[in-house]
């Protein structure tokens, strides 16, 4: 099993799963009447990959990126933030956010990395959305599966987009198809950050590898293995409970607002409509 | 006689869009010279319609057909649509429609409710698998799930079908193989198989398109009579895929391999009775 899992992770025809990711992105953009989308370049793999895919799908001058960084930011971050938008040719915008986040925190001086950090990831969500409307495009998301199961993002921050064309790829599959598509070595090769204060990694307060991590989330989430197989199968058991907790613990991120119902139909319950309805 | 697969993308909903295209892609394939045009399933309608059905259903003597009828007087067609039934239930549905009359409807037995799927909710079951006399010959149409419970081909087989039409929107999914979705090949696989065990032609009409991120998987294909695949159409495209049907594979593969012929269906029938009676 343990042997299946592993195998599991891997995306064997990596030009096919190209195709499907800029398939999807070009026909959900223009299906809504769009043409461009904007994307956070944060420097790391994600959001490169993103980019990378979009600029496939819709051709580079339909591409905007947007850095932005904040005085904490590693200068490697911004970068190859910047590198990336390079590489591209794409339209690229580097919008520091320090002046609207101390302003904000000065009311609080006390406030921890938390706050801030989420308060960042706000900020960024709040200028990129300002983008779409200005330049009439959709906000691509850049979260994996990975950090969306586990819900290592920010509440209508990060996790805030249109559409995303990664959202089921875990993070080493990000990694797989990030080489494959031509992102610069150094970004695909270093350690994952969300650099929302210095010396942050992902895998440092995740507490585990994201090789560990998705081996896990994979049996649990596309094998529908339980804990007691999990365990059976050579995980420890500790490494497991942590990981379930997580995806247990995070499931109002991945969820819209919760309605009372009082009515025969409710918008969030028995409203079912697809949002390609007409499209 | 040549027969044309329309491998087709639906607008979600948007029954007029779908008609006007259904009605041009008809009239290529006659173009083609084919004598019948097959589409997948609720291609007039989009599949993942939930709430929509009740929009989107139409009574078989509705006047929204009367392009249909009319256009079946030049060629012969198969459509699936959201079937309303003077009792007010609402099938996932495709007809058989030629020489201006519908001459045979075949309701979806097997509603797939589990997982991403969701159509036990709104649709009725079908309760009947029933051969009818196509332009090409005996015949029987089968939708998407129904074609995963090998009952229905059974039914279809000792009746005497020498063609299958299996009408699908089938999400893509798995990316473990080469070249298209892990569904798609196992599609494959199973077209092989009921073309040889049945010594039919199986005609598999899939979509193309996007809804929500549901990329349907194509591959749209015909497998003749000694489970060879003789044509398929591309993973994303919309295409019309002609096809050159000969009677006289059926009858050479049939000789060859007398199992219609040696077929004991009393005791398949005398041992369903004893199973359900022993229950």
């Amino acid at each position: 099993m343990r042997s299946k899992i592993e195998k599991e992770l891997h995306i064997k025809d990596r030009t096919f799963i190209e195709k499907v990711l800029t398939y999807f992105i070009r026909e959900e953009v223009t299906k809504a009447g769009f043409q461009k989308v904007v994307v956070g370049i944060s420097g790391g793999v994600d959001s490169a990959l993103t980019a990378f895919l979009a600029v496939k799908a819709l051709g580079k001058e339909n591409v905007i990126g947007l850095s932005m960084p904040y005085r904490t930011s590693s200068r490697s971050s911004i970068e190859d933030a910047r590198l990336v938008a390079e590489v591209l040719e794409i339209e690229f915008h580097e919008i520091e956010i320090t002046p609207q986040i101390d302003a904000y925190f000065r009311l609080f001086p006390d406030a921890d990395n938390v706050r801030r950090g989420n308060k960042m990831a706000r900020e960024r969500m709040s200028i990129l959305y300002d983008f779409a409307h200005w330049k009439r495009a959709l906000v691509i998301g850049t979260s994996n599966k990975s950090e969306l199961l586990i819900g290592y993002s920010t509440r209508w921050g990060d996790s805030a987009h249109d559409i995303n064309p990664i959202g089921d790829l875990y993070k080493t599959q990000v990694w797989e198809m990030a080489e494959f598509v031509g992102v610069p070595e150094r970004i695909v090769k270093k350690k994952p950050s969300a650099d929302l204060w210095p010396g942050q990694t992902d895998e440092g307060e995740i507490g585990l590898s994201y090789k560990m991590l998705d081996q896990i989330l994979l049996g649990y989430v596309d094998l529908r293995l339980r804990r007691e197989e999990l365990v059976e199968i050579g995980f420890d058991p500790k490494v497991v409970d942590r990981v379930l907790t997580m995806v247990r613990n995070s499931q109002y991120k991945r969820k819209l607002p919760i309605i009372c119902k009082i009515a025969q139909r409710t918008v969030d319950k028995d409203f079912l409509y697809l949002r390609d309805w007409g499209l | 006689m040549k027969v044309a697969v329309a491998q087709f993308r639906s607008k979600l909903g948007d029954f007029e869009a779908n008609l006007e295209k259904t009605l041009d892609f008809c009239r290529r394939a006659r173009e083609e010279g084919a004598v019948l045009c097959i589409f997948p399933e609720l291609n007039l309608t989009g599949y993942n319609v939930w709430d929509i059905t009740f929009e989107v259903a139409v009574p078989l003597d509705s006047p929204k057909l009367s392009p249909l009828l009319e256009i079946s007087r030049e060629i012969d067609l198969t459509v699936g649509l959201i079937e309303e039934s003077p009792e007010h239930v609402f099938y996932n549905s495709a007809l058989y429609i030629s020489s201006g009359k519908i001459k045979h409807v075949h309701r979806k037995v097997y509603l797939p409710t589990y997982g991403m799927f969701d159509e036990g909710r709104f649709f009725g079951a079908g309760r009947r698998v029933k051969a009818f006399n196509s332009v090409l010959g005996k015949s029987s149409i089968l939708i998407c799930e129904d074609l995963w419970h090998m009952s229905t081909v059974y039914l279809s087989f000792i009746q005497g079908t020498g063609y299958i039409f299996a009408l699908s929107a089938s999400p893509g999914r798995g990316y473990r193989e080469e070249g298209m979705f892990g569904n798609a090949e196992v599609w494959m696989n199973m077209g092989e198989f009921y073309s040889r065990m049945t010594g039919s032609y199986f005609i598999y009409a899939n979509r193309v398109g996007c809804e929500d991120g549901f990329v349907f998987s194509g591959k749209s294909f015909v497998a003749n009579p000694y489970g060879e695949i003789i044509a398929e159409a591309s993973p994303f495209e919309e295409e019309i895929l002609t096809v050159e049907l000969n009677e006289e594979l059926i009858r050479s593969a049939r000789a060859n391999l007398p199992l219609l012929r040696d077929e004991k269906p009393e005791i398949t029938l005398q041992n369903l009775r004893r199973v359900l009676d022993e229950e």
